[in-house]
């Protein structure tokens, strides 16, 4: 019982511990993706001064519809009209759950970067390739592994420019939307500097002339006014019921990064890659992150900073042009995570404190403009007989937040947006699908083999029982001695003798006794017989002394 | 619990939806879901096993090979149905099903109940038990299962069977010294009539004869002759060595049967009969008469094991004393593997003990199940002979006892000198 | 002789209790009432027809619903019999009428299921038969499928060498050999077509599990090339015959199919769910029938005329009508209820403000997509199953039997 109860113990103990080392492990795996105790911001759906909420809010007011993708960017694949789709990622604050993937290549690569999966990078691609627009905003986050997808890369380092607002801080950057850097004059932009959009000033709407001044163009043309309700998504523009394109953006950046071309591991498809906006030539990177800079001609250990004229903002396209009248959507990388938020992007209503008590004052700026501008162009209907810009989204136009990198208000949504990502991940990813598919193998043969249905109830009559004797004796028994001693004993009980007198017996009396000669030899001689000899010599002890 | 079915279901449920999901098929989707939903629409529905059992057993006394009729009634008495309900009663795989099932299915209503009988047939002696009542609900699509089972035993016993050994006593070639029961001149207990004598206080009111207190006016005891029995005194050999042979034929088997036979007999004729069993121990149950001394012996025999390997010294030395002078002692043992018994009956022979040794020859037990080469047999025959022979010397009367010979004719064998 | 007390002794949900003692004798030998369990005539019983019945209106429906979404129009018998007959250059031997050429759409399915229903009955009516007597009929028809074949053939090709001496058969002769192989080529054809109707049949009928299992076996694994040869990869690679094949739309429409004035499924859902639902009623009906006649069969003898036995089989067997009928009922409904709680769970998500978290749930994509259909089915599901703990209906549903019964 003592011996039962201990290994009932040792097995509850071994199980105990099994579950909970299991339990750490996964945990340990899941602390990974599921961040504790970091500030949520950059969320679409959040009302906080770092949130986008105001964003998403104009965007609705535009009549677009906005959804959030809450578990994984694999499912831009499902969308049925990519081309009239904006994603919007708007700061990669998490890594994911990234499984080794077939190539053509190679057999199997592994994902070098955090952040996005390589499968869920490919369906970014694809979505663009498809006529999508994306909009990247970020800074030290993960969005690498987008990035060099479009032969981009951030830099992740803190940029600092002259260019800044001195109203607040350094951390605080104007940047222009234009070729050439704007710059100061005191503390205030010099307007002489200002100039316009690269591409969406030009003159040509094949050569990506912006599609509210195209459209402007056109109602100018039809002598047409439109009133601000039908200004529709250039109503930002909409100035005494014409359009007025105005195609300068003067954006306010807070806690910048830096922007390289590359091309190692561009898609093909991805056909321009277009600086849009870039720092003074005086802005210094602190690529050790120590608060410190150090600059010399080149980049060793005791000048580790950067110093010079860096991309702020890039636009890759799929098509020639990036202009909305040609097939191929586009991609627009900014290098600040932050370029959205209320704070900045509702400068207005910040500073009325909408989005709690505030100790500066954010300056104007064209971040509100620029953004929507970017939704004008990517959502306006074409008309389908002339390909003519209406000035209204298109029915089933749709801006997607990216929520899923974001860290989220507190754990139980963590996990349901983490819940939902395996499930996406699993059911869309190669190399993940086949894990799936071995799991379920496995669980099926485990149900097949460990899961026993009870045995049906039968009554079987079984008696077993042993009753074998000592077999090793029947060879001492066959034995001369054995018989011979055998004999003896049967000559005394015949004769009454007790065993003293009969081993006290004189050997002629006992030959007397035994009265056979045969016997008498067998028992006075001290020979081995052969079987046949003691068959008959037992045979004759058997029938000697019956009368 | 579920059953394989449902573990297969739901898993493949599972698998066809996220398959269905993954190859963006509704179909496998779909047929997913309706799996996973039948699982979860059949954990509504769960059987109980909360029913009354009662048994009832044709007797839970019987001798060995007898038929046992067994009836067991299942009540519900819960307000709900118990669902498909397998009902098994547990029987001991000693016993042989004759007829009937013990076990049924079944699906009671609130307060219905249903009947489950069926025969038993008893080859072997010994305490046994019938249950618990084992339950499993299955759900009706086999989707589930759960056991339960109520604790609910009805023991029994089976005796040894008993012969008929009178014959054997009568036709006797000794002269006959198992009188039974014979009056004495003397008062005291007994059944025949002595004489009349006055009421004492004290007396049992069953003895006052009413007819003389009719016609004397005093009250009159019944004085009953003291009444003469012989103590018969039987020493079963139930060592491990007593085992050898078939589990109906070897020694101990027919060791039982004899002493049960030979007790009933003696008993019958209202002597007193003792027990006495040794194996690993020694049991001892002083003589006694009546049936409930007939009881004692035969659940005594029933649960008699082959173990242990005390000597029969051992057992005289500490019991010689006890037996009443001049009693009659049946020593049923085959005499293997015990150098003591020489000594042992030489003892009670000298104490006055009239002895007779019932040995069943181990060797011919042995016989039944193992080969054993000619000569050894015969040499173990010859050997057994002399111990039988030496044993007759002491005094004792001497039955070797072959396996095919009936009990009655073995008793005819009393070997004297 | 015994010792003579029968004992009785009961239990009351595990109390011991003592009863009084009863005289040896109490106990009654199993009685022989007027019905028996004896396979010949609880194979009649009503609730075994019944199951059989539903079992096969099951297997039918199921066919035609497979058949009407994915075969009719795409991939069905009456196409490849007219490429047959065109191939060949004249009509198949077999009529119109048996094989549904004369019909369209569905139509052309009723009279070859009719003739499945016919051949898997007469194969399981054969499995009834002794032995030599199967043997005997399986001979008869190989040697009457022998003379069909070459009967003709032999007769002319004797008379050639009757008349011409050794030869090789002419094309006279050869000729008789084309109306038996285009016969039994459309037999076989249409054999192949009707294989679960005929499997499924002679599971019930001649109380096979295999014929059970090879016929679900058979739908499972045409549904499952199906989906795999509808996988966009694969049709690709299909060309002209990856365009005939019927597929199902991808994304979720308006639904139009309901109860109670809800409308939960589309017209196509509700097809799917059918097929689905319509397998497991067939399933469990001809495995329920065989698993009760197999126990039934078991028992010995006696218990079989036991008049206890005989009333707890029916008690069983109307419990498994019951549970058959109104489960997969629900089964049925509640899979059409969770593929539309989707649309409800969108309303409530909508209705839930205040949280971040809720209106990302609320605007997130992935409840327009399939996952969120699926996601919230299971969630459906996962209520049903938590609701069994609040809901004490089997009490409830006791008390109402035992107060009928009491009545």
């Amino acid at each position: 019982m003592a011996v039962e109860g201990n290994s009932k113990l040792k097995r509850i103990g071994l199980q105990f511990a099994f579950w909970g080392v299991l339990v750490i492990l996964f945990g340990t795996l899941m602390v990974n993706f599921i961040n504790f105790g970091q500030p949520n911001q950059l969320s679409a759906y959040d009302d906080d001064w770092d949130d986008l909420s105001a964003f998403r809010q104009d965007i609705n007011d535009m009549g677009i519809k906005t959804k959030s993708l809450v578990s994984s960017p694999l499912l831009l694949e499902e969308l049925e009209d990519p081309r009239n789709v904006t994603f919007v990622i708007a700061g990669v604050e998490r890594d994911t759950l990234s499984l080794p993937q077939f190539s053509g290549e190679s057999i199997i690569t592994f994902a070098n970067e955090d952040g996005y999966s390589p499968s869920e990078v490919d369906a970014i691609v694809e979505f663009v390739i498809k006529g999508g627009t994306v909009m990247v905003f970020e800074d030290y986050g993960y969005a690498n592994t987008i990035a060099e997808k479009f032969g981009v890369k951030f830099k992740r380092a803190q940029l600092y420019d002259t260019v800044y607002v001195h109203e607040l801080d350094y951390n605080y950057i104007w940047t222009c939307m234009q070729l050439s850097p704007c710059g100061m004059n005191g503390t205030v932009i010099d307007p002489g500097t200002i100039e316009s959009h690269s591409r969406w000033n030009s003159s040509d709407p094949l050569t990506g002339r912006h599609i509210c001044a195209v459209w402007a163009d056109l109602m100018a043309l039809n002598g047409t006014t439109v009133s601000a309700d039908e200004a529709g998504l250039c109503a930002q523009h909409h100035q005494n019921g014409v359009i007025e394109y105005n195609a300068s953006y003067q954006m306010l950046l807070n806690n910048i990064t830096a922007i390289d071309i590359t091309e190692s591991s561009k898609h093909s498809a991805m056909i321009t890659q277009a600086i849009r906006a870039v720092s003074s030539s005086e802005a210094t990177i602190d690529m050790n992150g120590d608060g410190e800079i150090w600059i010399g001609s080149g980049l060793n250990a005791d000048t580790p900073d950067l110093w010079g004229q860096f991309n702020l903002s890039v636009e890759v396209c799929a098509s020639v042009t990036c202009s909305p009248f040609e097939s191929g959507g586009r991609v627009h990388f900014i290098a600040d995570g932050s370029a959205l938020i209320n704070a900045i992007y509702d400068y207005e209503g910040y500073n009325e404190g909408k989005y709690g008590p505030i100790t500066k004052q954010i300056p104007a700026n064209d971040n509100r403009k620029w953004a929507l501008d970017v939704i004008a162009e990517a959502l306006m209907e074409l008309d389908p007989a002339t390909g003519m810009p209406s000035g209204q989204p298109a029915p089933t136009a749709m801006v997607i937040f990216d929520e899923s990198r974001h860290v989220q208000s507190n754990i139980a949504t963590d996990t349901y947006n983490m819940l939902y990502f395996v499930l996406v991940y699993f059911t869309g990813e190669g190399l993940a699908k086949l894990l799936l598919f071995i799991g379920l193998f496995v669980l099926f043969e485990g149900v097949l083999l460990k899961k026993k249905d009870p045995d049906p109830w039968r009554h079987v009559f079984s008696i077993i029982y042993y009753g074998f004797g000592d077999a090793n004796r029947y060879s001492y028994y066959a034995k001369s001695n054995k018989i011979k001693q055998v004999f003896l004993s049967k000559v005394r009980n015949q004769n009454g003798l007790t065993r003293e007198e009969f081993d006290s017996m004189p050997a002629r009396e006992l030959q007397a006794m035994i009265a056979d000669p045969v016997l008498v030899k067998f028992v006075f001689e001290n020979r081995n017989f052969t079987l046949e000899q003691t068959v008959a010599i037992v045979k004759r002890i058997k029938l000697w002394g019956r009368v | 619990m579920w059953t394989r079915k449902a573990s297969f279901t739901f898993a493949g449920g599972i698998s066809l939806i996220l398959i269905g999901m993954m190859i963006s098929n509704h179909q496998m989707m779909i047929l997913g879901l309706s799996f996973v939903a039948f699982i979860v629409v059949n954990s509504w529905i769960s059987g109980h096993g909360d029913v009354e059992v009662q048994r009832t057993l044709s007797a839970d006394n019987l001798y060995k090979g007898d038929d046992l009729y067994v009836e067991l009634l299942v009540t519900n008495r819960s307000s709900r149905r118990t669902q498909t309900l397998e009902v098994y009663d547990n029987v001991p795989h000693e016993m042989k099903l004759r007829s009937g099932l013990n076990q049924m299915q079944m699906n009671l209503g609130p307060g219905e109940s249903a009947r489950i009988r069926y025969v038993l047939r008893c080859p072997l002696r010994g305490h046994f038990s019938i249950g618990p009542v084992s339950l499993r609900y299955r759900n009706t699509f086999n989707l589930s299962v759960e056991e339960m089972f109520v604790d609910h035993h009805s023991d029994m016993i089976v005796f040894p069977q008993l012969r008929d050994v009178e014959e054997a006593f009568i036709r006797s070639r000794t002269p006959k010294m198992y009188t039974g029961a014979t009056t004495l001149r003397t008062p005291g207990p007994g059944t025949e009539f002595y004489s009349l004598r006055e009421y004492v206080p004290g007396d049992p009111f069953k003895n006052i004869n009413w007819k003389a207190f009719a016609r004397t006016g005093d009250l009159m005891i019944n004085e009953k002759c003291r009444d003469a029995v012989t103590d018969l005194y039987v020493i079963l050999d139930s060592r491990d060595i007593s085992r050898i042979g078939t589990v109906l034929k070897n020694p101990l088997e027919v060791g039982t049967v004899a002493a049960a036979s030979l007790a009933n007999f003696f008993l019958q004729r209202r002597d007193s009969v003792s027990l006495i069993i040794y194996d690993e121990k020694l049991s001892y149950l002083p003589p006694d008469t009546g049936d409930k001394q007939h009881f004692k012996i035969l659940s005594s025999l029933a649960g008699v094991a082959p173990k242990g390997a005390m000597p029969l010294q051992a057992v005289t030395n500490s019991l010689a004393a006890r037996f009443s002078r001049g009693s009659p002692i049946f020593i049923i043992s085959s005499c293997e593997g015990d150098g003591t018994v020489p000594a042992a009956i030489r003892d009670l022979v000298g104490r006055g003990h009239e002895v007779t040794v019932l040995s069943p020859s181990s060797i011919d037990f042995e016989r039944l199940v193992s080969r054993i080469p000619r000569m050894s047999y015969e040499v173990l025959k010859l050997e057994r002979q002399n111990r039988m022979t030496s044993l007759a010397g002491f005094g004792s009367q001497v039955i070797d006892w072959m396996p095919d010979m009936d009990l009655s004719q073995a008793l005819l064998q009393v070997r004297g000198y | 002789m015994d010792a003579g007390y029968g004992l009785e002794s009961s239990v009351i949900a595990g109390e011991r209790v003592l009863g009084g003692e009863i005289m040896a004798g109490d106990v009654s030998p199993q009685e022989e009432g007027n019905r028996t369990l004896h396979l010949r005539s609880l194979r009649k019983q009503w609730q075994i027809i019944t199951l059989q019945i539903i079992a096969t209106v099951a297997l039918v429906w199921m066919y035609m619903e497979i058949v009407s979404t994915y075969v009719v129009g795409s991939i069905d018998h009456t196409i490849l019999f007219r490429m047959l007959e065109e191939k060949v250059g004249s009509e198949l031997p077999v009529g119109d009428w048996l094989t549904g050429l004369d019909q369209e759409g569905v139509a052309s399915y009723y009279v070859p299921i009719g003739v499945g229903l016919s051949i898997g009955g007469g194969m399981s009516l054969l499995a009834f038969q002794p032995p030599k007597r199967q043997q005997k009929i399986k001979l008869g028809f190989v040697i009457g499928l022998i003379v069909i074949l070459a009967g003709r053939f032999v007769m002319n090709y004797l008379w050639q060498l009757w008349g011409e001496g050794w030869t090789v058969p002419d094309d006279n002769a050869l000729a008789t050999l084309e109306w038996p192989l285009l016969m039994i080529l459309s037999m076989v054809i249409l054999m192949l077509y009707l294989l679960p109707v005929i499997m499924g049949t002679r599971g019930i009928w001649g109380l096979s599990r295999k014929g059970v299992a090879w016929c679900i076996g058979f739908v499972l694994l045409f549904l499952a090339i199906h989906a795999i040869l509808s996988f966009p990869v694969v049709k690709a690679q299909l060309g002209g015959y990856g365009d005939k094949l019927a597929t199902l739309d991808v994304l979720v429409g308006a639904p139009t199919v309901g109860f109670f004035g809800m409308n939960l499924v589309t017209e196509q859902q509700f097809s799917l769910i059918m097929i689905a639902c319509l397998i497991m009623i067939f399933q469990e009906s001809a495995f329920g029938v065989i698993r009760q006649l197999e126990y039934a069969f078991r028992l010995p003898e006696s218990c079989k005329r036991d008049p206890e036995y005989v009333k707890q089989v029916d008690n069983v067997l109307n419990g498994h009508l019951r549970h058959t009928v109104i489960f997969l009922t629900i089964t049925t409904l509640s899979t059409m209820v969770a593929l539309g709680f989707h649309s409800v769970l969108l309303d409530f998500v909508e209705g839930v403000t205040g949280s971040q978290w809720a209106s990302q749930v609320s605007e997130s994509i992935e409840l327009t997509l399939t996952y969120g259909l699926v996601i919230s089915a299971l969630l459906f599901l996962a209520l049903m199953a938590i609701l069994r703990f609040f809901v004490p209906w089997q009490r409830l549903w006791g008390l109402v039997e035992s107060s009928f019964s009491r009545s």
